[in-house]
């Protein structure tokens, strides 16, 4: 870990700045993604994001598990973000426009489609259990058994068996959603 | 004896153990009830992925130096931080080219951060050192225009031209945003009743800043147009980011 660590003089060694920009290109992309769905928020997933990384490097050493450890980093900012009512706020604000955030539709048809079927992700996601949420999510992405057990505080042993379980009540509960009015 | 769901799962995602795995994939070649479900696996999973695009914004393109940058500026410092990095998506293609000046200046960045007590990570001749402030600093490039996006009840945009390589505008934090596109950077200021300050390289070929849809200040080579017109004999121009006066 020496050639990880900060130098006497405070400052990041080049191998740790340059393992820390290789974790920042290969990761960034999937943690914002990641963070993206489970808080419906783009500009904060950002955040979050941007945040995470720039609290890698200010450790000024890797963790033995860095892809983990960012995205329980990240995790942990969002939970004390969404628990501000400012933010809360600003989510509500988010979601009153989200119709507009795709492209024009072809036809009102389609657009309504396409937003009743954002709609029932949205609500799909929320409603998940936040181990099934995270084990999702976090696979969809491309995340590692170990890094998701490690992220979650789960059995690595038994990550397949839950994330099948997360998959099908991502089903059940979105094929429910489309009853609800 | 078929296999477990763990197993099947492993199997589906490539995380089986090597030990287990030549037993594992033989089994599947031998029996298709097995094989069956590692395709209703595969397919439920595929269609959960398909349905989760559909909520997904788009990633936010941001350079890894917004960790040097973010790291070594304490609270609000890394939105400065995440305005510099912007620049860098607007510079694009200037940056990946060999002989770049913004590839220059973010080794000079990288190299000043690097040291303890570095100066400011973008120094303009008249950036406030005030640290309530943001901001962000783009390429000038052979046009630019910035545009505030919508008209203010009060505030000014102080314009100023410097020896810097880059444009750079400071508001409080909070201002408002920003977004940069090739040739174009916005700042989203809806609601805002902030004074601005832009800094623009006496070398840049053209910038133009507009109000809305009206263009207030035009610097094409040596040459500033102000609308309405005024006489600044300091160097610096005023341009009011309120309804123009009839």
């Amino acid at each position: 870990m020496a050639d990880l660590a900060l130098t006497q003089s405070g400052s990041p060694t080049s191998s740790f700045h340059d393992r820390c920009v290789e974790l920042f290109e290969a990761n960034f992309h999937r943690l914002y993604r990641y963070l993206d769905r489970v808080s419906g928020d783009g500009e904060l997933a950002a955040d979050l994001a941007q945040e995470a990384f720039i609290r890698l490097y200010r450790r000024g050493s890797l963790p033995d598990a860095p892809e983990a450890w960012l995205i329980s980093v990240a995790l942990n900012l969002f939970r004390n973000v969404r628990s501000t009512q400012k933010r809360r706020e600003r989510l509500l604000t988010i979601a009153r426009g989200e119709a507009a955030h795709s492209e024009p539709a072809p036809s009102p048809e389609s657009a309504a489609a396409a937003a009743d079927t954002r709609r029932r992700v949205r609500s799909t996601i929320a409603r998940l259990s936040e181990r099934e949420r995270g084990l999702l999510l976090l696979k969809a992405e491309g995340y590692s058994y170990r890094d998701i057990a490690t992220a979650l505080g789960l059995n690595e042993a038994s990550v397949g068996t839950l994330l099948g379980r997360a998959v099908r009540a991502f089903r059940l509960i979105y094929e429910d959603a489309g009853d609800a009015p | 004896m078929h296999l477990d769901e763990e197993q099947v799962w492993r199997a589906l995602h490539s995380e089986l153990a090597a030990s287990v795995e030549p037993y594992i994939r033989d089994h599947l070649a031998g029996c298709a009830d097995c094989r069956a479900r590692l395709e209703t696996a595969r397919r439920e999973e595929h269609d959960v992925y398909a349905l989760l695009r559909e909520v997904d914004h788009p990633v936010p393109s941001v350079h890894p130096g917004i960790m040097v940058a973010g790291a070594g500026a304490p609270r609000a410092g890394w939105r400065w931080a995440a305005g510099i990095l912007l620049a860098l998506g607007f510079a694009g293609v200037a940056y990946a080219a060999p002989g770049s000046p913004v590839r220059t200046w973010v080794a000079a960045v990288l190299a000043r951060m690097s040291t303890p007590g570095h100066p400011p990570l973008v120094a303009s001749p008249s950036a406030p050192s005030n640290s309530a402030m943001a901001g962000i600093a783009v390429a000038p490039g052979r046009a630019l225009v910035i545009v505030f996006t919508s008209r203010q009840p009060v505030g000014e945009a102080v314009v100023s031209l410097t020896d810097s390589s880059q444009v750079t505008v400071h508001a409080p934090i909070a201002a408002a945003t920003f977004t940069s596109e090739p040739d174009r950077l916005v700042i989203h200021n809806q609601g805002s009743s902030a004074n601005f300050e832009i800094a623009i390289p006496a070398t840049a070929p053209r910038v133009e800043i507009r109000v809305g849809e009206e263009s207030r200040f035009l610097k094409e080579g040596p040459r500033i147009t102000t609308r309405p017109p005024m006489t600044v004999p300091t160097g610096r121009y005023v341009v009011p980011l309120t309804d123009s006066k009839p």
